[in-house]
């Protein structure tokens, strides 16, 4: 399926307000649809926000450890040299910058994705997993909403919460983020809003438990627009938070940098109920590689940024989020 | 009823439907939006006032900004904001200085140093976004400019053209961190 079939696909089914799934990759050339009551027969396993397809998780309560083998420093240290410099050249104010890390473990996609605790997951047909904290649109009577996340910090740290909100750093790349995604959903809605600013929430991992900081960004669509529900989904994308800004110009910098297609890892996944869309950004993503399977990760670069602790912040974002 | 018509050339940048949603807030505003790579001058010819996005890079790296000013800077209003501002300097014969440390994502306070209609009703200090490793350098600003703002480290934050209806400002007006950015969209559109 091409961006243009799926397009008019996704919007005869808003028409008609049938519900159905949908998968679009970072590079929008393989996106995928299908209808909800289709989905089992595609293998196709989801949980988005209160709607899923498959019955309760299994319970684990020990600790899932992973042999894991990130690309070396050295390696990550030249791509993160070319984003500052392109920075400091007034090409980008932040890029988000992933790479892959290989996976050893004794178990299968399956398990993890049945292990995993998460807002948003995805097990697509033996290829991939998902479980994503990140919300990347929803829409509520002709509101649409997006929760750009950035800012991440390890709950148990005496007084994190302090720590995040009052961090600089931190506070000027969610502020990129903010405007970034106030043009984006300006794109599809009008009077947009900031209905919420650099608020907190909790996240459970197997290692430890994290603070993530999120805002809460609002625009009204037209009514009917469920009719169009295929451009305004690729209107959107790539998502902001992901990819950084000016878009554009970033885009063409990550491509450069990263070297590899990243496939369905930072995409979006998402749901039509028949009448409103929740959705997730592909983040938190075990994919099959061969005959291993390899974690994607990664996080954004500014002209603040250490490429050590950039770096850790990568691997720690290898985790499988169980209770 | 719609009464301006206002183009806005956009460099392609991710802040320029910021401004697109302020300024279709306002009923008399026609809007119509412009990738410069695609541009052709003589379009521009049937509207009142042109805005220039903010971009990547320098102004430079957009020639066809220069051929716009120089065709439209005596006839109709001009705003320029980030890139555009600098792009106006550069057209008045200003050079860029490279900012260090770089400045993106933050709020400084802008003080407006000379009355300009593009900042009625707008108080002397204000706090604004700012996203930019360059700027113009003071030295270089030529007779035809005025600087109308400037940051706390006194980086030129506004110039105008003291003959005419150009206007160059170099933080976001459309940013969520900006203070009275709406007001100063307002201004322009309905000059």
């Amino acid at each position: 399926m091409d961006m243009k079939d799926f397009i008019s696909g996704a919007n005869t089914l808003g028409e008609s307000r049938t519900p159905f799934i949908f998968v679009i990759d970072f590079e929008l050339t393989k996106p995928f649809l299908c209808t909800v009551r289709n989905a089992l027969k595609k293998n196709i396993f989801f949980k988005i926000g209160k709607i899923g397809n498959y019955r309760k998780s299994l319970k684990r309560d020990q600790k899932i450890s992973l042999d894991i083998s990130p690309i070396s420093y050295k390696k990550y240290k030249v791509a993160f040299d070319k984003v500052v410099q392109q920075i400091l050249e007034g090409n980008t104010y932040l890029l988000n910058l992933t790479f892959p890390t290989e996976i050893k473990t004794e178990y299968r996609l399956k398990e993890f994705f049945h292990f995993s605790r998460a807002p948003y997951k995805l097990f697509f047909n033996e290829q991939f997993i998902v479980f994503s904290p990140e919300c990347f649109v929803k829409t509520q009577s002709d509101y649409i909403y997006s929760y750009p996340m950035k800012g991440t910090i390890n709950a148990a740290l005496p007084d994190a919460a302090r720590l995040i909100l009052e961090n600089k750093k931190e506070e000027w790349e969610h502020n990129t983020i903010v405007d970034l995604i106030r043009n984006d959903l300006a794109l599809v809605s009008k009077d947009i809003t900031v209905t919420k600013f650099r608020f907190l929430s909790e996240i459970f991992t197997s290692q430890k438990n994290l603070l993530q900081v999120s805002s809460e960004i609002r625009g009204m669509l037209p009514t009917n627009w469920q009719e169009t529900i295929g451009e305004i989904l690729i209107k959107l994308l790539p998502a902001g938070s992901i990819s950084g800004a000016p878009k554009q110009k970033t885009l063409q910098i990550i491509k450069q940098v990263e070297q590899t297609n990243r496939g369905y890892f930072s995409g979006i996944f998402g749901i039509f109920d028949g009448e409103n869309i929740d959705s997730a950004v592909t983040i938190r993503f075990i994919e099959k590689n061969g005959d291993g399977l390899q974690f994607r990760s990664g996080g954004g670069i500014t002209a603040n940024s250490n490429p050590l602790h950039e770096y850790n912040e990568m691997i720690d974002k290898v985790y499988v989020p169980i209770r | 009823m719609k009464t301006k018509k206002i183009a806005l050339l956009d460099n392609n940048d991710s802040f320029t439907y910021n401004i697109v949603d302020y300024l279709r807030r306002l009923e008399t505003i026609d809007l119509r939006v412009f990738k410069t790579n695609k541009l052709s001058i003589a379009d521009l010819k049937r509207f009142d006032s042109i805005i220039i996005s903010p971009g990547p890079g320098l102004p430079k790296d957009f020639p066809v900004l220069f051929s716009v000013l120089e065709k439209y800077h005596d006839s109709k209003p001009v705003l320029g904001i980030c890139l555009g501002h600098q792009a106006i300097g550069a057209f008045y014969g200003a050079k860029c200085r490279p900012v260090f440390p770089v400045i993106h994502g933050q709020a400084h306070a802008v003080k407006i140093t000379k009355s300009s209609r593009l900042f009625d009703s707008v108080p002397k200090t204000f706090k604004a976004g700012l996203y930019h490793s360059w700027a113009i350098d003071r030295d270089t600003v030529s007779e035809e400019l005025e600087i109308t703002a400037v940051s706390e480290s006194k980086v030129i934050m506004a110039v105008a053209s003291k003959k005419y209806a150009v206007f160059g400002i170099q933080f976001h007006p459309e940013s969520y961190l900006t203070e009275n950015g709406f007001t100063i969209l307002k201004n322009f559109a309905e000059m």
